[in-house]
């Protein structure tokens, strides 16, 4: 009898083992950003000075690209604000508010870009449209995690297919509507 | 089993024979081995190149874009085919004649699904992600179509391997037992002991055994009419001029075992001189498996006239173009090679002279393994070279890659072929044993 | 884009930052698996764009004299597309195969990075920077100033209008007075000689074909090359459009079936260089019948010896089908035109006199033949001018040669020695973009930016001026020949003074300020140069001009074509559509494109008659020997009834020494065995002139073509009707039953019409779609290996009329989107699926490659990734943000433009509605220029594609597999007499 339990038993808890692994796929992705050329904290802007994303990321509403701020943005408050000489601690590195803001208006004075290190990669084959999701209502959080209280940020959602379809079956309307969220051109294309 | 009675021998020559055939391979076996493992490898160098550069260094062209590795694909699980025959259905219908080669069948079987297994792997424009093929759950939430005959393809394959090779071995396992016995080496005698499952030759064994065996038999005789027509239905299923047609089920059954059984004898006859098997691998087995040859061949034959008389009396332009084509278009002399190789090919075998001949049965065998391949290759790639649209007819070359590829193919098949009849009883001692004569009292004088 | 000081910063300067904010971007979109992992953010943003929303600038074509208007699509910077002006006069929102490549001219690898000049020590051309390259100019002109040579300086140039040959002139002035001459290797001189002779006009009119319905065309492909191909394509569109079961008729007289005889609805195959002779004959008929409406006058006494049996026996066409045409020429609005092979003989001009004259005797004058509205081409200089250019420079009397988007050493004959010509200048300063056979002689070389980098204006017509603005920062470190030529002014002593700006823009805007002046008098020139550039130029009201008719035309001697050579072979050369003078032979898409009858492509070939083939023993592929007494020319047969058993004829554009990758030694040219002759009266270059023998030695390779069948058949697969048969006509609706239940589209089922009957087989559409769905360019090779990836194929079918003759039918052939589309049940995973608008689904990523769809697919649209193909810096930066770039092992097909559907629908619903008739097109639609191809939303009512697709002309293609198509064919009507 033990034979038997071993001879089933065995392939069957493996299987159990691997479905389980499946459905756990879309855990948190790791929570650690790339280091940036200015150590910018989204943490000061957006949340302590409580600045809306929409702020500087302004075309996230109009356009299907969010768009990143332009350097004129950057100075339009920098110009004036040339932060408190204090040490801040961003993710275990020590920086200087002052310094760091000097570096930004040093890049403007050579008008030159900032070489941003991407956060929220996308693969070329998915389209995203922001302007629907913002427009649909959606908290810019819901992707991209508590911006306002990262220092650094990461990329807080796997934002793998699981993690799209699951919000598309839980917003959709009804059965029409589910069809066309599911519908593969929506993204694919 | 009449020659064996004349020239009665006992058990244990029976077993001895065939332990024989498991000594230390001789310089033979390497010169035949060695090469076959080249082949091997030049076929992997062609995939994993093919892979690298693209699909494009296979001779694929619009509107081709089928050709060499579906065409081996269908010509491998024929071959698979009459192995499962031989070993179960006419066990069911205790055809003595299957005695002493379906082991031989039953391996081939196993070899072929094996190298079949690989085309529509091979043949993928992106091979590293075959596994999408299979239903397994996933985070996207994508399911395989089920609509697809390619999934039902998969289905059947890894069905018949799981299938035939359980088979294959109950099949072994007193034989295994036997040799276990007779080897002395160390690590051989190690394996066979834990191959054979402890066998101990028991009465009690042999009821459950026998039972078991005749269950595995009729699981596995059902399968040899399923998997073939769900590989043809790859093909019936679609609505390319020269595929979509309902006899096709049947076409492939029959065409499969027809090859299966030219291969058979293709195998069999050098082995059994190799190895001295005369008594045997009898004239007997040979003249049951020409005369089923005879059968299924007629089968082929009748379906190849039911096509073209059905294309002209459809009076549909794409179909009769179709056949037309296939007869006069550039692809006209593979197609008369086939005709001749499968249709005029066996007629010799309607006479008992040239069934109980060799030589002639093993040329036969030959061109029918040759004719039944140019079908497929027919069947798959002329179909496509010539649809419905005038504007994008085309032809398909072969090309070096494939070439390669089948090649290697072919040599992964013997490989197995080759070890298999140095490690394990190629003949059935069990069951040639069962049609001796009992022994009578202090041996045969 | 108008306002340029916005944010204190030069538009040009902003667009430079767009190009390096473009650079992520565009990559993003996907021109590379690889991951972008950098954001480039603007130092400041340009107020106009927005990335991810695309922008447009008009501009107008440069790629032939027609001036075209375009709408160029840009995306973070980069031009991506190109669409034509629907307010331009000239094209009317339609574009050809070769406007669609302009952009390749822009993103082309092998242009010239940056100035070159000479160093006589490395004995090679070697970089230099733009002011040491100016400077050097500027030096070699002031000595030749002070040498009092300045009267020495030449300044070719192709054919150019308004401010630019205007500035030429002034600054030719101020360095000296030296000479400008322009030329263009197709410039009609016959046509303007014809109408001095008829009326004292040394002009080119405008032709009418939209105001007509009966044209009589000379051999004239208008549909192709000829003047301005798409403005009479959008005619033809009108013409051919099939009202009260009736339709516009073309008679095309010709010795070889063209493209444009091929979508004609009577081909009249006559002997070649008496095409005059026809044109007087049928002139006679119209006179004598009593038919004629103007009052001829002195013209009957011309033509009175022509009689139709005289005619008949000189060109081979039967007296009765004369008397015919004759009839429906002078019964209908009609218009005859002369152009091609026809006024291209010794008698060109003589030729036009006659065709000139049936239009004088119908009085199509004033209606469909427009002496107010003049092309611009008019005040080229004749070949003949050019010839004496030439002997000028060989006697040494030109000092320098500055050669701007001309090939004289390709375009010119070998006879006229312009190499060696231009080799006895002492200084060769070329302006072009790409090192062609003459750029390659010049000792200093500032590459010019493409007319897409540039500012100017281009006057097409007398009515209309085209602006021409930059829709991107320059590719390369390259400069407008305006700049570069007011800055060299600059440094030069004594014409410092003659220019108050110093750079293009400005000195264009001053000469549009009169133009504003005269247009809308009053307004601020601001907001008028802002509306200009909106519009994409200016129209001009014109008085209709009066002509009278000189009696000159008595002393024109109508006598016969002769021919140089003894061969037995009348040789003719004509003009691709798609390279037109050679200068589209390094565009890829232009080169992947199929010439429309033999579909060959990537090479040139010569036609044959199949009885000649049978007597020399060719087939097509067959290499065949042409020679000449100026050389001979090697190259393979193309075997086909569409030409003159005494006939041959090889398109000119290709055989490039040098011009880059794509062109260098590809094909042969022509012009190499044409004698340097030139038409007596009008001083045209004669391409119709000479007699060739054929030989060969029968070396035998594929010639590499799209198409390798020529018949369909009888498969009904493209259908016509004839004219007769029409009123009874009835599309046949019935549908088999269904197994299964019928597909239910909530709101969308995107659906295509395309009319047979105007689908002129020029493949702007399939250029287009190359551009828009970044479609790669696989290469002879590979096309031999018949492994192109058109999405969009125009298939080409040889059939019988009833009297046995060659009839030609095109039938563009796309993915149908079927209703019930056999390439769906077969994909194991759902790769390609049907979705609710009634899309045939194609999900790249998604695909394994069983190839399983495309083996299943009825019509073999389905294109498969043999390879990962590349396209070679800067061709990528071209690529379609929105669409996918596929890899190795994936199929992939037409989705009617989905990336299009889905923005139009995002737009949409911002305003909560759904897609209306008209506000989006798919890119096909968009580039044709007869209007062949309608697409649309079947279940919405009064939409133009659900109009269409119940039309009675309408059928689906293989009907009879029960596919459902979405596209609706509408069939080629045919007439079975004139």
């Amino acid at each position: 009898m033990g034979k038997l339990i071993k001879i089933i038993g065995i392939p069957l808890v493996s299987i159990l083992l691997l479905l389980i692994f499946f459905q756990q796929y879309n855990a948190q992705s790791n929570s650690k950003g790339p280091r940036q050329p200015v150590l910018f904290s989204h943490k000061i802007h957006a949340g302590d000075n409580q600045i809306p994303c929409e702020y500087c990321h302004s075309y996230a509403s109009i356009s299907r690209n969010p768009g990143i701020p332009s350097m004129q943005k950057c100075m339009g408050c920098h110009s004036q604000i040339a932060g408190r000489d204090v040490k801040y601690d961003i993710n275990g590195t020590t920086i200087n508010i002052k310094n760091e803001i000097q570096k930004v208006r040093d890049y403007w004075s050579k008008k030159q870009p900032i070489p941003w290190q991407k956060v929220t990669a996308m693969p070329e084959f998915v389209h995203f449209n922001h302007k629907r999701h913002i427009k649909r209502g959606f908290k810019c959080q819901t992707c991209h995690g508590q911006v306002q209280e990262m220092d650094v940020v990461y990329q807080a959602e796997k934002l793998n297919m699981g993690f799209c379809i699951s919000c598309h079956e839980q917003n959709a309307d009804n059965e029409q509507h589910l069809t066309r969220l599911k519908d593969c051109l929506t993204c694919h294309y | 089993m009449s020659q064996n009675e004349n020239n009665s021998f006992t058990y244990s020559q029976v077993t001895n024979d065939v332990v024989r055939m498991l000594e230390k391979p001789t310089y033979k076996w390497w010169a035949l081995f060695l090469p076959t493992l080249g082949f091997v490898g030049i076929g992997m160098v062609c995939f994993f190149y093919q892979v690298y550069t693209g699909l494009g260094v296979a001779g694929y062209r619009h509107p081709v874009f089928w050709g060499v590795y579906i065409t081996n694909f269908v010509f491998w699980v024929g071959i698979a085919h009459s192995g499962t025959l031989i070993s179960a259905i006419l066990y069911l219908f205790r055809a003595r004649f299957r005695m002493s080669i379906y082991r031989v069948s039953e391996a081939m079987t196993v070899f072929a699904v094996l190298t079949a297994g690989l085309f529509p792997i091979i043949h993928l424009g992106r091979a590293w992600n075959f596994y999408w093929l299979f239903p397994y759950p996933n985070q996207r939430e994508l399911w395989i179509n089920f609509k697809s005959p390619l999934v039902w393809d998969v289905f059947a394959v890894s069905t018949y391997l799981t299938v035939s090779s359980v088979f294959f071995f109950v099949g072994m396992i007193p034989d295994i037992a036997a040799v276990r016995d007779k080897v002395t080496a160390v690590p051989r005698k190690i394996i066979y002991t834990i191959l054979s499952l402890g066998w101990k030759g028991s009465h009690w064994e042999w009821l459950h055994y026998s039972r078991a065996y005749l269950y595995f038999a009729a699981l596995a005789t059902p399968l040899v009419l399923s998997v073939h027509s769900v590989v043809s239905w790859d093909f019936a299923m679609a609505n390319v001029p020269g595929w979509h047609s309902t006899i096709f089920a049947p076409y492939f059954v029959a065409g499969a075992i027809f090859s299966g059984l030219a291969m058979v004898i293709t195998l069999t006859i050098p082995l059994r001189k190799i190895f001295r098997l005369e008594n045997y691998i009898t004239m007997d087995n040979y003249d049951g498996m020409a005369k089923l040859i005879l059968f299924t061949g007629g089968i082929v034959t009748y379906s190849y006239a039911t096509e073209i008389l059905l294309s002209w009396y459809t009076g549909s332009p794409f179909e009769w173009g179709q056949t037309y084509y296939r007869m006069t278009g550039p692809y006209a002399p593979l197609f008369w090679t086939m005709i001749f190789c499968n249709v005029v090919a066996p007629i010799p075998l309607w006479f008992k002279k040239y069934r109980s001949n060799i030589k002639v049965l093993f040329i036969i065998s030959l061109l029918i393994n040759i004719g039944m391949w140019f079908e497929r290759f027919n069947i798959i790639t002329m179909s496509l070279s010539h649809e419905f649209e005038p504007g994008a007819w085309g032809i398909y070359k072969i090309s070096w890659v494939e070439a390669g590829i089948t090649a290697g193919s072919f040599a992964w098949f013997f490989m197995f072929f080759l070890i298999f009849i140095k490690t394990l009883p190629a003949v059935s001692i069990a069951e040639i044993k069962e049609i001796l004569p009992v022994p009578k009292k202090g041996g045969n004088k | 884009m108008s306002d340029d000081n916005k944010s204190g910063l030069k538009r040009r300067d902003f667009l430079k930052l767009l190009g390096v904010a473009g650079t992520t971007a565009a990559v993003t979109g996907g021109c590379s698996s690889e991951p972008v992992n950098q954001l480039i953010p603007y130092v400041i943003p340009p107020d106009k764009f927005i990335p991810g929303i695309p922008s447009y600038f008009a501009s107008t074509c440069r790629e032939c004299p027609a001036g075209c208007g375009l709408i160029v699509k840009n995306r973070e910077g980069r031009a991506i597309k190109v669409e034509g002006n629907p307010e331009a006069p000239v094209n009317m929102g339609g574009t050809c195969a070769r406007g669609q490549a302009s952009l390749q001219g822009l993103y082309n690898p092998d242009r010239i990075r940056s100035p070159l000049i000479y160093k006589e020590e490395t004995a090679r051309l070697a970089p230099v920077g733009w002011e040491k390259a100016e400077k050097a100019l500027s030096d070699k002109i002031s000595t030749l100033i002070e040498q009092g040579k300045g009267d020495r300086i030449v300044y070719l140039s192709n054919n150019v209008s308004g401010t630019f040959r205007d500035l030429v002139d002034k600054w030719l002035k101020a360095t000296g007075g030296g000479k400008h001459y322009s030329y263009e290797t197709f410039s009609h001189e016959p046509i303007r000689k014809a109408n001095e002779i008829l009326y004292g006009k040394d002009v080119i009119p405008s032709y009418r074909i939209e105001n007509a319905d009966f044209v009589l065309s000379f051999g004239a492909d208008f549909l192709e090359t000829w003047l301005s191909p798409v403005n009479f394509s959008k005619g033809f569109s009108k013409l051919h459009t099939v009202k009260n079961d009736t339709t516009g008729k073309v008679i095309q007289v010709e010795p070889r079936m063209s493209v444009t005889a091929a979508s004609a609805d009577k081909w009249v195959q006559i002997r070649p260089g008496t095409e005059m002779y026809l044109a007087l004959g049928i002139a006679n008929v119209i006179i004598n019948k009593g038919w004629a409406k103007a009052n001829a006058g002195l013209l009957a006494g011309v033509v009175s010896t022509y009689t139709p049996s005289k005619v008949s026996t000189i060109t081979d066409v039967p007296a009765e089908t004369i008397v015919q045409i004759a009839k429906g020429f002078s019964e209908n609005k009609s218009l005859a035109i002369g152009g091609g092979a026809a006024y291209t003989g010794s008698n060109a001009t003589q030729t036009q006199v006659a065709v000139n004259i049936l239009n004088h005797i119908v009085g199509n004058v004033g209606n469909t033949v427009d002496y107010s509205d003049i092309l611009m081409i008019s005040n080229l200089n004749s070949y003949q001018e050019i010839a004496e250019l030439v002997n000028k420079m060989n006697k040494g009397e030109v000092e320098m040669l500055i050669v701007h988007n001309t090939n004289p050493v390709f375009t010119l004959p070998p006879g006229l020695k312009v190499k060696e010509a231009i080799s006895k200048v002492t200084d060769v300063v070329s302006f072009s973009s790409f090192m062609d056979e003459t750029t390659e002689l010049a000792s200093l070389i500032m590459p010019d930016s493409t007319f897409l980098e540039s500012w100017g204006d281009y006057q097409p017509t007398q009515k209309y001026v085209g602006i021409i603005q930059p829709v991107m920062s320059p590719v390369f470190n390259t400069k407008q020949t305006g700049d570069v030529l007011l800055s060299v002014a600059g440094n030069i002593d004594s014409a410092k003074g003659s220019f108050e700006v110093d750079n293009y823009l400005d000195y264009l805007k001053n000469s549009w300020k009169k133009v504003a002046r005269y247009v809308s008098p009053g307004e601020n020139f601001d907001s008028f140069w802002k509306k200009t550039l909106e519009k994409g130029g200016v129209t001009f009201h014109l008085e209709p001009a009066q002509v009278e008719l000189s009696p000159s035309v008595m002393n024109v001697e109508f006598d016969e074509a002769g021919f140089a050579g003894n061969g037995d072979m009348y040789f003719i050369t004509y003009p691709s559509y798609r390279f037109y003078d050679g200068s589209g032979a390094n565009r890829p898409w232009l080169q992947e494109l199929p010439e429309a009858l033999s579909t060959s492509v990537w090479d040139s070939f010569v036609e044959i008659h199949p009885d000649t083939a049978k007597k020399l023993g060719v087939r097509t592929g067959t290499y065949v020997d042409i020679k000449t007494d100026q050389g001979s020319i090697r190259t393979q047969a193309f075997v086909y009834e569409g030409i003159r058993p005494d006939t041959i004829a090889v398109p000119f554009g290709l055989g490039h020494k040098s011009f880059g990758r794509y062109a260098e030694g590809r094909g042969v040219n022509p012009l190499d065995i044409l004698p340097a002759s030139s038409d007596s009266l009008s001083g045209g270059f004669t391409w119709f002139s000479t007699k060739a023998n054929i030989s060969s030695n029968g070396d035998y390779e594929l010639l590499v073509r799209i198409q390798y069948s020529e018949t369909q058949d009888d498969r009904e697969v493209a259908q016509a009707v004839n004219i007769k048969d029409l009123p009874a006509l009835e599309q046949d609706h019935e549908e088999p039953p269904e197994f299964y239940h019928e597909r239910e589209y909530p709101t969308y089922r995107w659906a295509m019409a395309i009319d047979l009957n105007k689908c002129t087989g020029c493949g702007a559409c399939v250029t287009a779609c190359f551009a828009e769905n970044n479609l790669p360019v696989v290469g002879k090779e590979q096309v031999a290996k018949r492994r192109e990836m058109h999405w969009l194929r125009i298939e080409r079918y040889f059939d019988k009329d009833t009297e046995g003759k060659l009839e030609t039918k095109f039938l563009p052939m796309l993915c149908q989107q079927c209703g019930n589309a056999p390439c769906e049940p077969v994909c194991p995973v759902y790769a390609t699926y049907h979705n609710q608008e009634g899309l045939n689904g194609m999900v790249y990523n998604r695909c394994v490659g069983t190839r399983y769809c495309s083996n299943n697919c009825t019509y073999k649209v389905r294109r498969f990734n043999w390879f990962t193909y590349k396209f070679p810096e800067p061709l990528n930066w071209q690529l379609n943000p929105d669409v996918t770039v596929r890899t190795k092992g994936v199929m992939e097909k037409c989705t009617f433009c989905v990336q299009r559907i889905k923005y139009a629908e995002d737009i949409a619903k911002d305003n909560n509605s759904i897609v209306k008739d008209g506000d989006m097109m798919t890119a096909c639609q968009q580039a044709c220029a007869t209007e062949a191809i309608t697409f649309g939303n079947l279940l919405e009512e009064g939409s133009m594609v659900n109009e269409l697709s119940k039309n009675k002309r309408g059928y689906k293609v293989l009907k009879e597999i029960n596919t459902k198509p979405a596209i609706t064919y509408l069939k080629k009507v045919k007439w079975d007499k004139v």
